[in-house]
């Protein structure tokens, strides 16, 4: 099925957006053509995707076998799924970049928007056709990195744009950090990191919970869920085009696209429903009410995309095939409304030169072509008929009242009470913009709207036409081998109609814009409280930043600025205090027979060690190192180690020289008062955990048996490759040889260091910045 | 061997920790003598210590002979450990020689307590620069 055109053109279709980006970002001169070059490049890699869609190419392909070992490898995954995603993002991103070339008009301003948008395009697809989990979560990343510096491009003009920019990176990255640990259990316990071949796997269910515990924090951030949800109405200080893009069809949707594609892995997991529906339901009521309480329209639609993005997570977490397949729907269905109603709004703040619904009004009559692509989209995100907006919902409602799961409850309160809210606040953006007397200068005399703003939401508004309308070739093209591929499996479902007669959903549905409209008659020019500001999420977002900064300081002053003891005491606490857990075995390690040699020894090691801590002269405490050395040195004999005895001998005697011509030039501190006899017994109290913790290591080390003796190699390969006998020495010498010129380099640097320090004279006082300097 | 071993990483590692959490550079160099002399018997203690050194004799048995690579990895650490010696007395020396006394020092004290309000306040103090 793959062969090596597939792999060439899928290849080609996710770098190429990337590649006119990096052109038109690397070259100033290219903005005129920014429009066009970029626009080519979504078509191009658009036309690629639907080739390969319509060709029916399944299977993996393999860009570059980097590390397979490593799970390192650039390897696309390809099926009616992920390439009808592509092609959507795609032809997304070839329409925004078109709107954009008009809303920036030719300027540098724009060249590096659509630059950067081309860039985040390529991530995007790299996202949903990535089969290797760690190229996957590379991609991931790369789409909040240049999430980042687009919602940051306009910060030259507003100071909250960098706070809106880093609240989205930090957020998002928080839940990213846990994803990628739970990809790594999954390599780790099953072995591989493709995607397609993990598709097929039944895991064991702790492994799903696990891994899915893990993995939903990065969707929860990233799909903007209560209560992570406010980064994404604080991103729209982005201009418009780019809202449209991040915010609607592409980087918004990573988290559900992933959760589409572990569901045929974690989807049994109690998780799975436990915790994408209680935070859905949060998510889609608090959304549409929020929508509700908006004067913005571009944050109206924010918050009716985190409300939509709620529904979408309650209905993947019913945790049933079908419900897939509505989500699914849904998915590609608000992907192409609502990245229509962005660019709507884009061209209605051009036209009227406000996005305020308190100064718009009457626009209908003045814009009348902007008016009706507007209404259709609009139609299509109330869930109207004959839109795909309504087949989605209907869709929805169905596998909402078929699922039976325990939270079956909450799912259908936050479905029906967030429609019904999106029923009202569309109402009030449509009427309150386009219906009544305009209620400023800018809405009453609008600016023409050029074919740049209109074209592209244009072409969405049919799009959403053309699948309601053709509802059975969207089910048969699109939808059925998209949840196949998703599934694994063809579902044996009736085919997906307009008119399906009479039937709950379409009831319900009724009730939900006639209750719809009614929140909306009632809520006319009324306030809508955001709820206490201590609570909003940006103020905590502050706070928790701040209080990082007020963690990190106490950290700070409690290990770097204390006591160097104390500094010195937390290293070594850190490194060894596990071994404790190990201190019962010393016991076995002391019941093995002594050897009456080393009794002696141990007995000198004593004795030295303590003449060490307990003389006040320098020159004995040095010779008592001395001694110290020599025990260790008759030890190593004890251990049949003479090679160790001889370097020890000779280094300890040299060490013994160093110490001893060092004494004369040395001034040691007199023990202080604070050394008090509490202070020392909590040094040595300490310093005694610390021999517990290192001898249990010593233990457990020798007592676990090696799997392979390495002995083994070299008696075999000592006197035949190298030639000798020595073992040791030829380890040093020979097999390891490059180890030890690294060691005489060591050795080296210090001599001359030594000698740099000694004979070195102080440097002259460096003028300017040498102020600084304590 | 194994008793003798842990007892004399035990004492060595009291004591060199003991020593290592005064200020007295001196006294900081010796504990770090005597960590280095524990550390290299945890390298050794990771491979097998048999009857026999590592040296190929006629007759020799796999079971019989002590681990080399250990070994080899502790004669390294050895002549490193007195290199490290070597500069440590330099550098106290060279302190000695300016007038001072080789110490660890202590750094000044941090500016007191900092609520998030003052952080809050000190960003949006930068923000306006």
């Amino acid at each position: 099925m793959i062969d090596g055109d597939t792999i060439w053109i899928a290849t080609a279709a996710v770098a190429l957006p990337a590649l006119v980006g990096a052109v038109l970002l690397a070259l100033p001169r290219t903005a005129p053509l920014a429009r066009a070059l970029g626009v080519a490049g979504s078509v191009a890699s658009l036309l690629g995707f639907v080739a390969l869609f319509a060709d029916g190419s399944a299977g993996v392909a393999v860009a570059w076998d980097w590390a397979p070992e490593l799970f390192l490898r650039i390897a696309w995954r390809l099926d009616a799924a992920t390439l009808a995603l592509g092609a959507l993002i795609s032809g997304v991103g070839a329409l925004v970049l078109h709107f954009a070339g008009a809303y920036f008009g030719p300027t540098g301003k724009g060249r590096r928007a659509i630059g950067l948008l081309a860039v985040f395009q390529s991530s995007m697809l790299g996202l949903v056709l990535a089969d290797e989990l760690l190229l996957l979560f590379t991609f991931w990343e790369l789409t909040g990195l240049c999430s980042f510096f687009l919602i940051g491009t306009d910060s030259d003009k507003r100071d909250d744009t960098f706070a809106a920019a880093q609240q989205a990176l930090v957020v998002t990255v928080a839940g990213a950090l846990p994803m990628l640990i739970g990809f790594l259990v999954l390599i780790a316990e099953t072995g591989t990191g493709s995607l397609s071949e993990l598709a097929g796997r039944d895991l064991p269910l702790p492994l799903q919970t696990l891994a899915l515990a893990l993995i939903l924090p990065g969707v929860i951030t990233k799909s903007a869920q209560a209560p992570f949800h406010f980064w994404l109405p604080g991103a729209m200080a982005a201009p418009t085009p780019i809202s449209a893009y991040l915010h609607s069809a592409t980087m918004v949707k990573a988290g559900l696209v992933l959760l589409l594609y572990l569901f045929p892995l974690c989807g049994q997991s109690p998780l799975w429903s436990g915790v994408l529906i209680p935070l859905g339901a949060t998510t889609c009521v608090w959304g549409a009410y929020r929508a509700l309480g908006q004067d913005d329209v571009k944050l109206l639609m924010a918050w009716s995309t985190v409300s939509q993005l709620g529904l979408m997570a309650i209905t993947a977490g019913l945790g049933t095939d079908l419900a897939v397949r509505a989500a699914t729907l849904y998915l590609i269905g608000h992907a192409v409304f609502k990245a229509g109603l962005f660019l709507g709004v884009g061209a209605i703040d051009h036209a009227a030169g406000t996005r305020k619904l308190s100064e718009l009004g009457g626009l209908g009559r003045r814009a009348p072509l902007l008016c009706a692509v507007v209404a259709v989209l609009a139609g299509s995100m109330a869930g109207l008929p004959p839109f795909a907006g309504f087949l989605s919902k209907e869709l929805v409602l169905e596998k909402l009242l078929l699922a039976d799961t325990s939270l079956h409850d909450i799912a259908v309160v936050g479905i029906v009470l967030g429609s019904i809210g999106t029923v009202a606040y569309t109402a009030r953006f449509f009427f309150d913009v386009f219906a009544g007397r305009p209620r400023s200068e800018g809405a009453a005399n609008p600016r023409p709207v050029g074919a740049g703003f209109i074209v592209s939401p244009a072409i969405l508004a049919l799009l959403t036409l053309g699948m309601g309308l053709g509802a059975r070739y969207t089910d048969r093209w699109l939808l059925e081998p998209v949840s196949a591929a998703l599934l694994g499996y063809r579902l044996a479902v009736p085919e997906l109609r307009l008119w399906h007669g009479v039937n709950t959903p379409l009831i319900l549905s009724g009730l939900i814009l006639s209750l719809g409209f009614l929140v909306y008659w009632l809520s006319e020019r009324r306030r809508f409280p955001a709820g206490p500001a201590a609570l909003s999420g940006p103020h905590l977002f502050e706070r928790f930043l701040a209080s990082a900064q007020v963690v990190g300081a106490f950290c700070n002053r409690l290990l770097a600025g204390a006591s160097p003891s104390v500094y010195f005491a937390v290293l070594l606490f850190l490194g060894f205090a596990p071994a404790l857990v190990l201190a019962d075995r010393l016991a076995g390690g002391l019941a093995s027979p002594w050897d009456p040699g080393g009794a002696i020894v141990l007995g000198l090691l004593a004795f030295g060690l303590a003449l060490m801590v307990g003389l006040a002269s320098k020159v004995g405490r040095i010779l008592a190192l001395t001694a110290v050395g020599f025990a260790v040195a008759m030890l190593y004999g004890l251990l049949n180690a003479p090679d160790l005895v001889l370097t020890q001998l000779l280094v300890e005697v040299l060490t013994t020289v160093f110490f001893l011509l060092a004494v004369r030039f040395v001034a040691d501190r007199e023990p202080s008062p604070a050394s008090s006899r509490l202070l020392q017994g909590m040094r040595l109290t300490f310093a005694m955990g610390m021999g517990v913790a290192v001898s249990a290591l010593v233990v457990a080390l020798h007592q676990t048996p090696a799997p392979t003796r390495i002995a083994g190699y070299y008696l075999e390969a000592g006197p035949t490759v190298a030639k000798g006998l020595n073992l040791v020495n030829l380890v040093l010498s020979d097999f390891r040889g490059i180890d030890t010129l690294v060691e005489t380099l060591v050795v080296l640097v210090a001599v001359l260091g030594s000698i740099g320090l000694l004979l070195g004279r102080e440097l002259p006082p460096r003028r300017g910045n040498g102020g600084a300097r304590r | 061997m194994l008793p003798i071993v842990v007892i004399a990483v035990f004492l060595l590692v009291t004591v060199g920790v003991f020593l290592l959490l005064h200020r007295s550079l001196v006294r900081v160099a010796l504990g770090l003598a005597c960590l280095t002399h524990a550390v290299n018997f945890l390298v050794l203690s990771a491979g097998r210590w048999g009857e026999r050194a590592p040296l190929v004799t006629p007759g020799l048995r796999l079971e019989d002979v002590s681990d080399p690579v250990p070994q080899a990895f502790v004669l390294t650490a050895i002549v490193i450990a007195m290199a490290f010696t070597l500069y440590l007395l330099a550098g106290m020396a060279a302190k000695t020689r300016k007038g001072g006394v080789p110490e660890i020092v202590t750094p000044p004290e941090d500016d007191g307590e900092r609520s998030p309000e003052d952080v809050l306040a000190e960003l949006e103090g930068r923000d306006e620069k």
